[in-house]
């Protein structure tokens, strides 16, 4: 009887499986994953290449089975980590580790030639956004020596600040991110003379970010996002998405990035103008940590211009932007200093 | 096509249970031949020819030497498989060695080694020596042989099937429910093994390889050498067993825990039997054995363990790895074994010599090689770092784990269990753990692209 049992239902797994991938309509995205899964179309074009990877994707109830394989990593092999994230305080964490000297350096250089090249008469300033594994305890997690990262960026010739008046709750739970209220917390490390301003707080409900499918057994939170008629009355343009004029692209948060509602997500090149009495520009090179501190920063300037050095190289960026004059800002997170090799910084 | 794939599982699997078990009887080899040769396709289009090439000639030589010329042909046979052997895997290491020496220059050829080239050249060798030797009839039907040869569970990792293993099988093998039961079983354990463990320590020793490495983490490292490689291959067996046995046929094990082995002769007994077998059988007892002076039998375990290097790959480590455990086998063999009589040294012993051992067989570049035994030792490195301690404790749970089934303890138990009153228990808990390590497989599987087996290009 029981191998009977055994045999009828290991047989109708193996029988059901397939038959329902094939006969349900494809599931065209993982939100989890934010990423396009591969679909009966691009099987046909390939069969015996993309079988495997179809299967993985349109597997039915594939984001619980997914779950359940975290949750053997976490609860049986009792990994500290999962999927290179640390669950902390009911805190998503993502691993940022070991720390990477040659990038730091390459990053401190880069940062100083910059800054004489081409900017010599600029006012100018760097913000170091700590990544949150700067919270986590020394014990049973591997983080980098922040404090030997503190020291190697003083090595920066401009007035640059380390943000370490943080705490773990201004982060989201389930993303890298800041919240955008916790910026205004450094509004004033930026320039003393940026008063506090009203904003209207509005929410966005079962957020769930980037580290979400790393250990999805944190709940989805609430996105925040702050505006007012300045923000509202900004005109972005986007050297990638021209049709965007929007600060909040509220469409997005229905899409593979709820985040990219700030400014349409990653982009090379953006301006934003706003209808402010201010006469000053400023320029921000910049992560995806700019991207929700810029909108508080509206107030304070006549033009905004982001460049992200990820997307665009900065010959390519300096071409397209008048710098005289400028105010000049850099946001970095650790997690891109420690990795600045992704930066497109050339001089040649 | 390997077994731990989706598409072998949901895809393969089903469409060729059901048409087996809808076709009568006398047409399932060929049922098994046509589907065997669809999985070997997937993985390899290529080499499809040779395959079937290497069938027929085995086939042709094997009723020649059953006929006339008996001894014309085995040796005729024996040379046309070791030369396409040598030919596909060593060719280029020759020419690189020859290089090396003698400063040629020579090109190297462009070879793609075949897959499973090894196993089933192996397998028409055997074949070949027991028509020879009278143990078995040659076989009448090329569809019958060639299904022994390229029979999709064992064609590309073993176990090293001999005809005379499976020969009844092939003409007449019952299938029913009880086999169909224990190959499921005996396949989700080899899935297990395979994803929940092999895989998981591989992650283990990629993200140690990638800080800065302590004493401890060279010997954590090499923990993860032989517990994966244990686990990926003797996962894989299992897998091929189980599959074999759901079509009805009754393959050999291929691993007897090894490594609670008391010495390293005995590892060598219980770990990938079929190739130990093989040698012993085909070369070792062939040259005299033991019954022979003992120069004579040091010289029959030396050519034994070179062509064992030699079957592992063509690279200067696993040379290295050979002559290695021919030396402790000759240890053993002129002292050390009357001195293992303590239980505890003698597996620290065993597991001191497999650990390094497996170092040995994993590094195939010698400078590196040198500088990790030279780590594990202490040498230019610190004893214990961070890294070090973090990887041990958050892979705690994993070692204890895989270290624990590398011993019988779980078998013991169910045994007793099985002879106790227990045995209601047991059967009702059996399907339900069968298939919670079936979908917890499953579950890692969708969660990871890594799926590569280790034994597939020997």
């Amino acid at each position: 009887m029981k191998d009977k049992i055994k045999i009828i239902l290991f047989l109708t797994i193996i029988y059901i499986v397939p038959l329902i991938i094939f006969i349900k309509k494809d599931t065209l995205l993982s939100y989890t994953e934010r990423r396009v899964l591969i679909t009966k179309e691009e099987l046909k074009k390939n069969p015996l290449n993309n079988i495997e990877n179809y299967l993985k994707d349109q597997f039915p109830k594939r984001d619980k089975l997914i779950n359940i394989s975290s949750i053997y990593k976490r609860y049986i092999l009792k990994n500290y980590e999962t999927n290179n994230a640390y669950l902390y305080k009911n805190v998503i964490i993502e691993k940022n580790y070991p720390l990477n000297t040659q990038n730091i350096n390459n990053f401190i250089t880069n940062i100083n030639k910059i800054n004489k090249t081409y900017f010599k008469n600029n006012n100018k300033l760097l913000l170091i956004i700590p990544d949150k594994s700067y919270y986590l305890s020394n014990k049973n997690y591997l983080k980098i020596d922040f404090n030997y990262l503190e020291l190697l960026l003083n090595k920066i010739e401009i007035n640059h600040k380390f943000l370490n008046n943080l705490t773990l709750n201004d982060y989201y739970k389930t993303d890298i991110h800041l919240k955008q209220s916790s910026y205004l917390k450094i509004l004033k490390e930026i320039n003393p003379k940026f008063q506090n301003i009203n904003y209207t707080k509005k929410v966005l409900k079962d957020f769930k970010g980037s580290s979400y499918s790393k250990i999805p057994v944190v709940k989805s939170e609430e996105l925040e996002y702050l505006t007012n008629n300045i923000i509202e009355n900004s005109i972005v343009t986007h050297f990638e998405y021209p049709n965007i004029k929007n600060v909040y692209n509220l469409e997005n948060y229905n899409k593979l990035d709820p985040y990219s509602i700030f400014l349409n997500g990653p982009s090379a090149l953006i301006e934003i103008e706003t209808q402010n009495d201010s006469n000053k520009e400023l320029i921000i090179f910049r992560d995806s940590y700019a991207s929700s501190l810029t909108p508080l920063l509206l107030p304070y300037y006549k033009k905004i211009t982001l460049i992200d050095l990820r997307y665009i190289t900065l010959k390519e960026a300096l071409k397209r932007v008048e710098t005289i004059n400028k105010d000049i800002l850099y946001i970095y997170g650790t997690e891109i200093i420690n990795n600045s090799n992704v930066l497109k910084i050339n001089f040649e | 096509m390997i077994f731990s794939s989706l598409t072998f599982i949901f895809f393969f699997l089903p469409i060729l249970l059901l048409i087996y078990y809808i076709t009568p009887k006398k047409y399932r080899n060929l049922i098994l031949l046509i589907f065997s040769l669809i999985f070997y396709i997937y993985g390899e289009k290529q080499y499809v020819i040779l395959l079937i090439s290497s069938a027929l000639i085995n086939y042709i030589i094997g009723k020649k030497i059953e006929q006339k010329g008996r001894k014309k042909y085995l040796i005729l046979g024996l040379i046309i498989n070791i030369t396409i052997l040598l030919y596909y895997k060593y060719a280029n290491f020759f020419i690189d060695t020859f290089n090396d020496i003698f400063s040629l220059g020579i090109k190297n050829l462009s070879i793609i080694l075949p897959l499973g080239i090894s196993f089933y050249t192996f397998q028409n060798i055997s074949y070949l020596i027991d028509v020879y030797d009278k143990k078995i009839k040659s076989e009448h039907n090329f569809i019958t042989y060639t299904t022994y040869l390229i029979f999709f569970p064992e064609l590309i990792a073993g176990p090293i099937v001999r005809y005379s293993d499976i020969k009844k099988d092939l003409e007449q093998r019952k299938e029913n429910i009880n086999k169909f039961s224990y190959g499921i079983t005996r396949f989700v354990i080899g899935l297990s093994k395979k994803i929940l463990l092999a895989d998981t320590l591989y992650n283990m020793k990629t993200n140690i390889i990638s800080t800065s490495m302590s004493t401890l983490s060279y010997w954590l490292v090499a923990f993860t050498f032989l517990m994966q490689i244990y686990y990926d291959f003797s996962g894989y067996s299992d897998m091929a067993i189980g599959l074999a046995k759901m079509f009805g046929f009754n393959l050999k094990e291929n691993f007897n825990y090894p490594l609670i082995s008391k010495s390293i002769t005995e590892f060598w007994k219980r770990w990938h039997i079929s190739l130990s077998s093989f040698f012993k059988d085909y070369v070792y007892i062939k040259l005299g054995g033991n019954k022979v002076s003992k120069i004579l039998n040091i010289r029959n375990l030396l050519i034994v363990w070179l062509l064992t290097d030699l079957w592992h790959g063509a690279s200067y480590n696993f040379i290295i790895w050979g002559l290695y455990f021919f030396l402790f086998i000759i240890i053993e063999k002129l002292f050390l074994k009357k001195h293992l009589n303590n239980k505890i040294l003698s597996h620290i012993y065993v597991i001191t010599v497999l650990l390094i051992g497996f170092v040995i067989f994993n590094i195939t570049d010698i400078t590196e090689l040198i500088t990790f035994i030279k780590g594990m030792f202490g040498i230019n490195t610190k004893l214990i770092n961070n890294e070090s301690l973090y990887y041990l404790k958050t892979n705690l749970v994993l070692i204890i784990i895989s270290t624990l089934l590398g011993t019988p303890i779980i078998k013991n138990i169910i045994t007793k269990l099985k002879k106790g009153k227990h045995i209601k228990l047991l059967n009702i808990l059996e399907v339900p753990l069968i298939l919670t390590l079936f979908l917890l497989s499953i579950s890692v599987l969708l969660s990871s692209s890594f799926n590569p087996f280790i034994y597939f290009r020997f």
